[in-house]
């Protein structure tokens, strides 16, 4: 009598197991790709809002630029990728030095951009999973006077569960890939190494900051 | 059958000969010392030329800055953009043919169909191609995405004066569509050769008007513009060959083993 009993409550278990165990799974696909469309939608909304705020000045909109980059973009694991191969024989002082100054050099070089774009609006078309952590977010900016761009945003769960975009990719081109060519094309230059790009990275922030 | 009958085969079939030996060249990829250095480097070029093509890069960068850039701001500057958009459409429409031939070897039916129409359409309802009465993003295909598709390799990255970047595939299929293209043909058995050679500038006035500011841009932030640009064309081939779709599982990887050296390593604000 026992024995059946503990076998049907085995059984059970298994089952109920068994439930819960293949729709977290999925779920948590699904919540992933709501949770990176949520995060692109309300980030292209924000922005703009920024961007047809006529009251804001340049440098307010840079200071908005470089808010969504700290808050929607994770700095740490694009800097990583963007060093490539050279990340790991790096000293731990390369490699705080190279992410404070690629944080920088992304802010000089896409900030200003930021600002030249109005009346244009971003459309949400789609999002597919890459990996059980990455979700690729398809979107379209609408331009007025030309054809709609292809705009795609790789988004990462962190371990603490927030979305972060770790690459935009515009009509195909990833900007993280076309960063780590260009950076590893200068560090792998003779003489030059990690630092001389760190170097040549914090001229360039000096020199388009002005 | 006397020599000189013969000569015109003999050179047709020189060249060929000449073609398929480059491109056999790109049917085996790079060495395999490269493997690793490029399966980590992941979407890296292929660019065992690359003094030779900063050169020519330079030298193209030159010829930009003292001609083409200027012609093509004074083309923008003057002619008003209906007017513009009405040139690219005619030039668009007569590489339909080309585009149709190239879907048809790639055996992409509905590209096909979609450069036929195109073409039909806006050719006698468009005021022969001045307009695009059918509003069909056509793909335009060339003979580099079908030899890619036809699992030809790049090949290495080159930098050809006055035409630009280039992979060897893409080269060859460039030399080739020159040579098959009915309008071309057409227009050489007419003994208008000069179509061919204007096409090309045109074409290539019209892109560049459009892309100013992009390149300026682009010019303004990079740190090795050289590098840049061998990245951006790659992968803008590559964006092609897949016909605009971005596939999720050829993204490069982005996980790391060592995702706590990250947390480890502190920003200063």
């Amino acid at each position: 009598m026992l024995k059946k009993r503990n076998f049907l409550v085995f059984l059970f278990s298994v089952a109920a197991i068994g439930t819960f165990s293949i729709t977290p799974a999925s779920l948590a696909q699904n919540t992933n790709e709501q949770a990176a469309t949520t995060l692109i939608k309300t980030m292209g909304d924000d922005a703009i809002k920024t961007l047809s705020n006529k009251s804001l000045t340049e440098s307010q909109k840079e200071h908005q630029f470089e808010k969504y980059l700290d808050d929607s973009f994770n700095m740490k694991l694009i800097g990583r990728f963007v060093l490539g191969n050279n990340w790991r024989t790096a000293t731990d002082e390369q490699r705080k030095n190279f992410l404070n100054v690629f944080r920088e050099y992304m802010v000089v070089s896409y900030g200003q951009k930021i600002g030249s774009y109005s009346g244009e609006s971003l459309k949400i078309k789609d999002a597919k999973p890459i990996n059980d952590k990455e979700t690729l977010v398809y979107s379209v900016i609408e331009q007025p006077n030309g054809p709609p761009i292809k705009l795609n945003w790789r988004v990462r769960k962190s371990k603490d569960g927030q979305q972060q975009i770790v690459d935009v990719i515009v009509e195909g081109v990833s900007l993280a890939v076309t960063q780590r060519s260009e950076f590893s094309a200068v560090v792998n230059k003779p003489g030059v190494g990690v630092d001389g790009l760190i170097k040549k990275l914090q001229e360039q922030v000096k020199s388009e900051g002005s | 059958m006397s020599l000189r009958n013969l000569w015109p085969t003999l050179k047709g079939g020189l060249i060929v000969a000449t073609l398929f030996t480059l491109l056999s060249g790109c049917a085996t990829a790079p060495s395999d010392d490269k493997s690793t250095a490029s399966s980590v480097m992941y979407e890296e070029v292929y660019d065992p030329f690359e003094p030779m093509n900063r050169y020519f890069f330079d030298v193209n960068y030159a010829m930009d800055a003292l001609f083409l850039k200027p012609v093509s701001e004074m083309y923008r500057g003057v002619l008003p953009l209906p007017v513009r958009d009405s040139v690219s459409n005619f030039l668009t429409n007569l590489s339909q043919p080309i585009y149709f031939i190239n879907n048809v070897l790639q055996g992409d039916v509905d590209s096909a169909g979609d450069n036929m129409g195109a073409f039909i359409t806006n050719t006698f309802l468009g005021l022969g191609g001045l307009f695009d009465v059918a509003q069909i993003n056509t793909p335009e295909d060339d003979m580099g995405q079908t030899f890619a598709i036809w699992g030809i390799e790049e090949g290495p990255y080159l930098v050809v004066p006055v035409f630009g970047p280039y992979t060897m595939r893409e080269g060859v299929g460039g030399i080739v569509d020159w040579a098959i293209d009915p309008v071309n043909i057409i227009a050489r058995e007419k003994d208008k050769t000069y179509v061919g050679f204007w096409r090309w500038a045109v074409d290539g006035l019209d892109k560049r008007s459009r892309a100013i500011e992009t390149l300026d841009d682009i010019e303004k932030n990079s740190i090795d513009f050289y590098a840049t640009i061998r990245s951006l064309y790659r992968q803008s081939r590559q964006s092609k060959i897949l016909k605009g779709a971005t596939d999720p599982s050829q993204l490069p990887s982005m996980s790391f083993d060592e995702d706590d050296e990250i947390s480890k390593t502190s920003t200063t604000n």
